[in-house]
């Protein structure tokens, strides 16, 4: 159940930034997205038992892969994946600390046990999720705009 | 004209400068979050953890970086929106430029057409139908038969005909002509075109700031004599008062206080005319006095290319 929820944020992932852009990917490439990103955030939490670096280190990964799936799985350019990546990243670290943290502090959730507790991680992650929806339903609004603008 | 200006990698400088300040907000929030799960004690005990400070140091000195790139590609990106701006307006004036040309191409074109056919006529010596023509060329050219003392039809015929046509102009609009001509013959090293210039210029000029007076304050006086071994030629209005900066611009290419009836190339032109033989021409206004053209040559006795 753990491992899954990897796959859930990735789908969200995905979808969000594209979406702010107007790119629509096929299913094909969203799933294989999903699967790729999903298994990257699993094996890059995992990297600190591996090597001694410091904790966040996988945050710079995980960028690094964003916009080479961007790139390479949705067909998007280098410069709209990394703007994709770079604004993806900043909603989810700002969210993280004005939403996630309090809440963690509160509920006396540790990274230790976001990694052990599966209840602990279904809070943390759909904390996690929400800015990403809202990205979704904001870049849904702005293009619908865009498309009336157009029309008119 | 900014997406055209690209380097190497196909970023233009603005989406360079979006990127810079894009990394320098994620980095700064990243650091204060880090910061605050640390304090918290929210990381695992297993986990190595960046020391604070060093996490300061580094945050200031990527920042700091990232500011100073931000910097730079802003300065770029501002002489770039400039160049942009000097571009856009260059090319504007050079429509303009081309647009004015084509129209002057083409009204040349039908002039060289009708000097055709005026001189055919005056070769084929019909005059009564030289006058049609002209007459139906223009609206503008009627005179009265009248004799104006002080030139010689014979030897001045061109100023001659031109202060005709003016003279009459003027009565249409009740405009009352002073005209002091005393040694017009001293002017015969001017070619006619450009004396014809000159006072054509001077004089319309004068009856349109004298037309939007009141009719007992419409005068102009034209004064042609020879002083001190200089050639003088003044035309006076007695026009509004124009102040000096007017003055000193009036003589530019493109300068018109006369809006959409005026073109800037009038005085332009009489400007050059005057200088190109070796004369002077100066402007003074007075209030509840009026507007003075004055024009000086020196040398008068010289001989000019026509």
């Amino acid at each position: 159940m753990i491992f899954l929820s990897n796959f859930i944020h990735a789908w969200f992932f995905c979808i969000a930034p594209l979406t702010l852009f107007n790119y629509k990917p096929t299913l094909r490439q969203h799933m294989l997205f999903t699967l790729v990103y999903g298994f990257s955030v699993y094996l890059s939490r995992r990297i600190y038992e591996i090597l001694p670096v410091p904790f966040g280190t996988h945050t710079f990964i995980l960028i690094a892969i964003s916009v080479a799936l961007f790139v390479f799985v949705c067909k998007v350019s280098f410069k709209i994946s990394l703007l994709c990546s770079i604004i993806v990243f900043i909603v989810l670290v700002v969210s993280d600390g004005i939403i996630s943290l309090p809440v963690m502090n509160l509920l006396n959730i540790t990274i230790k046990s976001y990694d052990e507790s599966v209840l602990h991680r279904a809070i943390v992650l759909s904390l996690g999720i929400v800015p990403l929806v809202i990205m979704v339903l904001v870049g849904k609004l702005v293009n619908i705009k865009k498309q009336l603008k157009s029309a008119l | 004209m900014s997406k055209t200006i690209k380097n190497t990698n196909g970023f233009t400088k603005r989406e360079i400068f979006i990127l810079i300040l894009l990394m320098q907000i994620l980095l700064s929030t990243l650091a204060v979050v880090y910061y605050c799960y640390a304090e918290l004690g929210i990381f695992a005990d297993y986990f190595q953890i960046v020391d604070p400070s060093y996490l300061v140091v580094m945050l200031l000195i990527v920042c700091g970086t990232l500011g100073g790139l931000g910097l730079y590609w802003f300065k770029e990106m501002s002489i770039i929106e400039e160049q942009e701006k000097t571009y856009e307006l260059q090319s504007t004036k050079l429509r303009q430029m081309m647009e004015a040309n084509d129209l002057l191409s083409s009204q040349k074109h039908d002039f060289l057409n009708s000097l055709q056919v005026i001189w055919g006529l005056a070769v084929l010596n019909d005059k009564e139908k030289v006058v049609n023509y002209i007459q139906k060329l223009t609206d503008n050219l009627k005179c009265d038969k009248i004799e104006i003392t002080g030139i010689k039809k014979d030897e001045s015929p061109y100023l001659y005909t031109l202060l005709i046509n003016k003279l009459h102009k003027c009565k249409g609009l009740s405009i009352d002509v002073d005209l002091e001509l005393h040694d017009v013959e001293k002017l015969e090293f001017i070619n006619p075109i450009d004396i014809v210039n000159i006072f054509g210029n001077l004089i319309d000029n004068a009856i349109y700031e004298v037309s939007k007076l009141s009719l007992d304050a419409r005068k102009i006086c034209i004064d042609i004599y020879e002083e001190d071994g200089y050639i003088h030629a003044e035309v006076f209005n007695k026009g509004p008062h124009i102040n000096d900066e007017v003055i000193d611009k009036m003589f530019l290419k493109g300068f018109t206080t006369k809006g959409s009836d005026g073109s800037g190339i009038g005085l332009y032109n009489v400007k050059n005319i005057v200088e190109k033989y070796n004369g002077t021409i100066s402007v003074s206004s007075e209030e509840e006095y009026g507007i003075n053209f004055h024009i000086m040559f020196s040398d008068y006795g010289k001989n000019f290319v026509r």
